[in-house]
């Protein structure tokens, strides 16, 4: 599904150059789900948004189902992000204005999707979730966990084989934060290929495969523990 | 396709999700465009009646009176009074045989007009057929104006101004063939005169004038001289008026034996103060459209800056619907969609307002005399085409450098937890 040979990504800042990954090389297969960790700065979300395809990475090269991302034109990535690609945000990143419904109906929009199926879509995301009696409410009617539903079945919308998913239960307490894994555990077992960033070592414990950061840069486990 | 509707689908419900602000800002526009519309109206409603009014008097003509002469000529004293006789006008239709038409007028002020008991005092005017379409003089129904007859047979009849008619005979419902008295002469009338705006004169308002045939009046008062001759021309004729006057005048002296030179012929050139009144107006109608066009620009500036704390308060939502597939092309397309729908909801209501509220006006039968030198705001098409051209153009640049902005936000910057 993804691959990454020798992926480092600098910014900067004034005349400051900030690496915040160094030469990255990483293989994910398909129906993997795997937790990324590491400490606060150390490039999880950089590298999470060049999977992404929000971000280009400085050097390298990232392939993703076998084509090189750094050869997709706009539109493409655009694309890409709409039906290969599922994010999940800390924030949420929920639309204050729109329903939840509206919110989940956003990727269905720029797929070009008919005003039927993008209902029918979104109440059936929405049940599935659990909301199925909040459709009609706005971002602050609804508590953490909702948002965070609310979200994921957005990521769901059209589909998508990959979900990327950085700290979603951050915001949340432990219990509610527990739920949010328990779905993601249920759409991996669908199928989906899931990459979460976490800060909880005892979620990342429960999951497949741990990748671990420190630096910019992938490190086993053994390293930090000592 | 594919892509213009989901970038129509997309702009509607944003529309609807924001409409608030984007009232405010349609609001602003409105009145700009409100603003711009009600004064053009207000210049193309004084441009046309005053258009109006100057026709009222008809066109394409000069007034040339006779004076006294100021130098000796030829051994001949200063002071010789030079007024024209019935001869001068086969004389000087000969002599300016390209004139449209060279015809002659008498005037005698205060004359006693009666009716049935009731008089007022107007001006007499003896004159000839042509003056008709001359000087737009032209009947209401079931009357006519003095005929070549009248003057071949001295008949007294008499042609009424409107306003005489209003003042002798308020309640006569049809007054062709009633008996008025000039002094004590009786006469039959022969029409009315159709209500015309009249801006210019040179005696008084025809509204106010009896006229008769130019024969008949020279039995009554016994009156050799023209008060007045009028020199036409044709209307390909229009910008040498004054080629023409200067012939008359060469001819005259010829014939009364005065220096062409002394200024003795008094000469009014109705086409050159209309040219002059007429380029005031258009002068006056573009002011207006300016002042207008202004305060519009002042609302397009409005419309931009919205759209541009818009952008910034969007970057947020811009970036989530990056990540959620949306392309550049369709989040700047949105924007200038919307800025274009802004332009074009205020701008089109507001020249809709102000045309319905112009027709409007223009059903309401008012009576007053403001408005016949004023006119009635009126809305022209050319007009409507203008402000939709600047509206247009206005949206687009207001929404294409707010546009630009949106689809260049970075989606990660933009996405990065606050
Ligand atoms: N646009 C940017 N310009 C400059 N430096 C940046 C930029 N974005 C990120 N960084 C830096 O890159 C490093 C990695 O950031 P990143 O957000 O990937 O960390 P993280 O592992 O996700 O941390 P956290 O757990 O706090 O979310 C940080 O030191 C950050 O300051
Ligand atoms: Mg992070």
């Amino acid at each position: 599904m993804i691959r990454m040979t020798n992926v480092s990504k600098v910014y900067n800042t004034g005349s400051i150059k900030f690496e915040a990954l160094r030469e990255v090389n990483i293989e994910i297969k398909e129906r993997e789900f795997c937790a990324v960790v590491g400490p606060s700065g150390s490039g999880k979300s950089t590298l999470m948004n060049i999977i992404g395809c929000l971000d280009d990475c400085t050097t390298g090269e990232y392939f993703l189902r076998g084509t090189s991302v750094a050869n997709m034109t706009q539109n493409q990535l655009a694309d890409v992000r709409n039906q290969t690609i599922g994010f999940v945000f800390q924030s949420f990143n929920l639309l204050p204005y729109a329903t939840a419904e509206e919110n989940v109906e956003v990727p269905l929009l720029f797929a070009g999707k008919s005003r039927k199926l993008r209902l029918e879509r979104c109440r059936h995301l929405l049940e599935r979730v659990g909301l199925a009696d909040k459709m009609k409410n706005r971002p602050t009617e609804m508590s953490g966990g909702e948002m965070q539903r609310v979200a994921i079945a957005r990521s769901l919308a059209n589909d998508p084989p990959l979900i990327l998913a950085d700290e979603p239960t951050g915001n949340l307490d432990t219990r509610t934060g527990g739920a949010i894994v328990d779905l993601f555990n249920e759409l991996h077992d669908e199928g989906r290929t899931i990459i979460m960033i976490t800060h909880d070592p005892n979620i990342a414990a429960k999951l497949p495969r741990q990748i671990y950061m420190q630096d910019g840069a992938l490190v086993d486990k053994l390293r930090i523990a000592s | 396709m594919k892509s213009l509707s989901i970038l129509w689908n997309v702009f509607l419900r944003d529309f609807r999700k924001q409409s608030g602000r984007m009232t405010l800002t349609i609001v602003g526009l409105l009145w700009g465009t409100v603003s711009i519309m009600l004064l053009l109206s207000f210049g193309e409603g004084l441009y046309q009646q005053m258009s109006l009014n100057e026709k009222g008097m008809g066109e394409g003509f000069s007034v040339i009176w006779g004076g006294r002469t100021n130098k000796e000529f030829k051994g001949l004293p200063r002071g010789r009074r030079i007024w024209f006789l019935a001869d001068d006008l086969p004389y000087f239709s000969k002599k300016i045989p390209d004139a449209k038409l060279i015809t002659g007028e008498m005037m005698r002020w205060g004359q006693r007009i009666s009716y049935k008991g009731k008089y007022v005092s107007h001006m007499v005017n003896g004159l000839y057929p042509e003056y008709e379409s001359l000087r737009a003089m032209y009947p209401q129904m079931g009357g006519r104006f003095v005929n070549k007859k009248d003057i071949e047979l001295k008949r007294r009849v008499v042609f009424l101004g409107d306003e005489v008619k209003k003042e002798l005979m308020p309640e006569v419902e049809n007054p062709v063939g009633e008996m008025v008295f000039i002094n004590s002469v009786p006469f039959t009338v022969i029409g009315i005169l159709s209500p015309k705006q009249q801006m210019n004169s040179y005696a008084s308002q025809d509204a106010y004038n009896v006229f008769i045939p130019l024969s008949t009046y020279r039995t009554i008062w016994n009156e050799p001289y023209y008060d007045n001759l009028i020199l036409a021309v044709d209307k390909k004729d229009y910008g040498r008026m004054k080629e023409f006057t200067d012939r008359l005048n060469l001819a005259a002296a010829a014939k009364y034996k005065y220096d062409p030179d002394d200024k003795v012929l008094g000469i009014w050139d109705t086409i050159e103060s209309q040219k002059l009144m007429g380029n005031i107006l258009l002068g006056l109608k573009y002011f207006l459209g300016f002042v207008g066009f202004m305060t519009l620009a002042i609302a397009g500036v409005g419309v931009a800056n919205i759209m541009y704390v818009s952008v910034k308060e969007r970057t947020r939502e811009i970036g989530v619907k990056m990540a959620m597939g949306a392309r550049r092309a369709t989040i700047q397309l949105q924007f200038i969609t919307e800025a274009l729908f802004i332009t074009f909801m205020g701008g089109g209501i507001g020249i809709a307002l102000i045309y319905s509220a112009t027709e409007a006006f223009k059903m309401i039968p008012l009576d007053i005399p403001v408005l016949d030198i004023m006119g009635r705001p009126t809305v022209s098409l050319v007009d409507g085409l203008i402000v939709t051209l600047i509206l247009g153009t206005m949206g687009v640049v207001a929404g294409y450098f707010p546009s630009r902005k949106a689809s260049s936000v970075n989606p990660v910057d933009s996405l990065r937890y606050e």
